[in-house]
């Protein structure tokens, strides 16, 4: 179980990542006119086949060796008592988008939490990859791309200290100017 | 929180500086650590372990520590875990990991080459299977 929604992020990423990704587009959509809330990822992976896609949603399916494969079962059984759903769509070759739904003001969905601490771990652990981050809230937009940021700040390094600084204040701020976290 | 904008001035600055860390990707640098980010390390509590790993990274002022992630490596009941590796040694699993004990092993191994062993599972490859 996952304490919060953005750690369900983080594991979507860490998956993208994973089917060899090099571009990883993170989007969320606080809504609360329409009560919704919008998780979507979607990467340039190796993608998966129809068989696999169908099963993904499975918590006794996996692909990977010793691999547990509980990544998508958790986050369907989340939004499922957050009064939403998760769709996975995928061709082999072409990437993964998964979307997940949630009622906004829904007593039992997991609180979103800490997306800046999400888009720190993925953008400092792999500068290879290109994070392309948009949050809105009610209106208010958020968007940050991991490497426009490197490219302005220097990267693809060791994480030095004023890189880790800069990164972390540019997400906490960004989110702080559109009220989220 | 402040709320002073980041100039484009200031992060050209940061630029440089690391600009001559580039190398270190490539495997100059002191050392690697590798949080453990499957599934089972996310919900056990890596994101707050390699979060201290960094605050610790910028507190110190370490400039040429890689740190990266990786998927699970079989020992979900072990989680959250991370491999330390130093050039020419053998790479360091640690288990059941803290944000303190990961301070403690950045502090003593990472900076000062002493296997934290308290915390060790084994001495031996990244992979475990």
């Amino acid at each position: 179980m996952m304490e919060d929604l953005s750690l369900h992020v983080l594991d979507l990423a860490e998956n993208a990542v994973n089917a060899g990704a090099t571009r990883v587009t993170i989007l969320i959509n606080e809504n609360a006119a329409r009560g919704v809330l919008t998780i979507r990822v979607a990467d340039n992976g190796r993608g998966m086949t129809e068989e696999v896609r169908r099963r993904a949603l499975d918590p006794f399916f996996t692909t990977g060796p010793k691999r547990t494969g509980l990544g998508l079962p958790l986050l369907a059984q989340a939004a499922r008592q957050g009064g939403g759903d998760v769709t996975v769509r995928s061709a082999p070759g072409k990437g993964t988008r998964v979307a997940a739904r949630f009622r906004l003001r829904h007593i039992d969905r997991q609180p979103l939490t800490n997306m800046a601490e999400t888009m720190i771990m993925l953008a400092l652990g792999h500068p290879e990859v290109d994070f392309r981050y948009r949050h809105r809230r009610d209106g208010r937009t958020f968007r940050f791309s991991s490497h426009a940021f490197f490219a302005r700040a220097g990267g693809g390094s060791a994480a030095g200290p004023e890189l880790i600084k800069a990164v972390r204040w540019t997400l906490r701020s960004g989110l702080e100017s559109i009220g989220a976290t | 929180m402040t709320t002073k904008k980041l100039t484009v001035q200031e992060l050209a600055r940061i630029r440089e500086r690391t600009k001559a860390l580039t190398v270190l990707r490539e495997g100059a640098g002191r050392a690697k650590v590798t949080v453990h980010m499957g599934t089972c390390g996310i919900a056990a509590g890596a994101r707050g372990i390699m979060d201290a790993l960094l605050q610790e990274i910028e507190s110190r002022g370490v400039p040429d520590v890689i740190v990266t992630t990786s998927g699970c490596a079989g020992l979900c009941n072990r989680e959250p875990m991370a491999t330390v590796e130093i050039k020419d040694r053998p790479p360091v699993k640690y288990v059941q990991l803290t944000p303190e004990k990961m301070r403690r092993i950045l502090a003593e191994h990472v900076l000062e080459g002493r296997v934290v062993a308290e915390y060790a599972l084994a001495v031996g490859s990244e992979t475990m299977y």
